[in-house]
């Protein structure tokens, strides 16, 4: 078994969600993307844009009950591949967003004050914080600060007091331009399909052995994760990625880029409409990304 | 530097070693790649800076670049080596610094336009945006990297 700590923190709010709902011209998929086109041959996922902008990358590890801000973080910093690769848009990667700064938005200025609750936020919450407050990023230079570490402390602080107001400025740079609700397998397919990453909170638990790539349901997990990937065959499923770094053991799908075979596992379409049906989890589109750099030259003063 | 952007100069180099320096008494061969007229017209003022130069320095040159060529499109599939033009960039650069002027003792600004023409032909069909490096980049980095050396041998100036 590998070493993992199974944290969670979906704590949902029906109203809470409903309300942001509410504040939503055309809040379903249905209604924002009527035109997005779903083809049941065509296998899709993500995680290589955000790969081919991030070689690096490795998915972590929440050290708190901050699935919310993990969902949703990874869920922005693939949105922000795909506009670059896929929709072309005139700007760069500008690194991983801060699940810390997503998780504080949305349990404090969200609700409007300080949360001395016990850890946890919900889809709603999120889906308000990043389109209206927008994110931080690791490694980014804040007037002399820089996060560059995943920090639980933080978290635990800024889900209590909120982010810093003086950080507040450099969030709202980075804000998701719009977010839709996803209610069924098809929905999520079709969002991903055309370049739109889906953060899926849900009760749904599964058993952490995977059977060729596919996660078995077993239990509840009152948790946020993200869907990136869509196959057919053999069976209909969506990629589920996890926050607890490396955590799965059994047989894992050799198809996947290394970097996802034990974050992430493939659940069955019925599972996935299972989850989506309790109607907080939310496709994303648009991210306000970071300027394009520029090259000072291709010769570097040797000619 | 990466790992990867190290190896793609060891390869580079690796060739050199190989195949040796161009004989300083031979005349520069024959190009026979096509390059398309439009590739011909961006690099025209590489080939008129490097009207003056040697058949040797003509050969060093054009061979720097056809093997940079090669190096940047390899297979889809493979291992990524550069993954952003960044490192592309730092790849030619050391690549001319080594080949170019370390041993073909090519002085920075003996051949007045050179510097000028190559950023402009390699800004025209790659650009300078810091941007990763897809497919689509990679075939465009190389057919410059082609019409370059092509303008090396003598051609279109």
């Amino acid at each position: 078994m590998a070493d993992f700590i199974p944290l969670m923190g979906y704590t949902p709010d029906r109203k809470g969600t409903d309300d942001f709902l509410a504040s939503l011209a055309r809040p379903t998929l249905a209604q924002a993307g009527p035109d997005l086109a779903l083809d049941e041959r065509k296998d899709v996922n993500l995680g290589h844009y955000l790969l081919k902008v991030a070689p690096d990358w490795k998915r972590g590890a929440q050290k708190i009950g901050s699935c919310v801000g993990w969902g949703w973080a990874l869920s922005c910093d693939i949105l922000a591949a795909c506009d670059i690769l896929l929709r072309n848009e005139t700007e760069s990667y500008g690194g991983r967003v801060l699940e810390a700064s997503i998780y504080a938005f949305s349990r404090v200025e969200v609700r409007g004050g300080r949360n001395l609750g016990g850890d946890g936020s919900y889809g709603g919450a999120a889906a308000k914080a990043v389109t209206n407050y927008g994110t931080l990023h690791y490694g980014v230079n804040y007037d002399g600060v820089a996060f560059t570490d995943n920090s639980g402390q933080r978290e635990k602080e800024w889900g209590r007091d909120g982010v810093p107001d003086r950080f507040e400025p450099f969030a709202a740079k980075h804000k998701v331009s719009s977010v839709a609700l996803v209610k069924t397998f098809e929905d999520a397919a079709r969002a991903i399909q055309n370049g739109y990453p889906v953060a899926v909170c849900s009760m749904r638990g599964f058993s952490m052995t995977l059977r060729d790539g596919y996660l078995t349901p077993m239990g509840q997990w009152a948790h946020c994760m993200m869907f990136a990937g869509v196959r057919w065959s053999p069976k209909p499923a969506l990629l589920c990625v996890n926050s607890w770094g490396d955590c799965y053991s059994g047989s894992v799908d050799p198809n996947l880029p290394p970097q996802f075979q034990k974050s992430a596992g493939w659940v069955e379409a019925a599972t996935c409409t299972s989850m989506l049906s309790g109607e907080d989890s939310f496709a994303l589109s648009g991210y306000a990304g970071f300027p394009p750099r520029t090259l000072p030259d291709w010769t570097g003063g040797v000619l | 530097m990466s790992i990867g952007t190290r190896l793609a100069i060891a390869f580079v180099l690796g060739c050199v070693a190989a195949f040796g320096m161009p004989q300083p008494k031979q005349a520069a061969p024959t190009f026979l790649i096509d390059v398309s007229d439009d590739m011909k017209t961006k690099v025209a003022d590489v080939a008129r800076a490097l009207k003056a130069a040697s058949p040797a320095e003509r050969a060093i040159w054009a061979s720097v670049w056809e093997k940079a060529a090669v190096v940047v499109a390899s297979p889809e599939g493979e291992p990524v080596v550069f993954t952003d033009t960044r490192s592309l960039r730092g790849f030619t650069i050391l690549s001319l610094d080594i080949a170019w002027r370390r041993l073909g003792g090519v002085k920075p600004g003996q051949y007045p336009g050179l510097r000028e023409g190559v950023e402009k032909a390699m800004g025209d069909v790659v650009g300078l945006d810091v941007k990763p490096v897809t497919p689509d980049l990679r075939r465009a980095y190389a057919e410059a990297c082609r019409a370059i050396a092509w303008a090396g041998y003598g051609n279109g100036g």
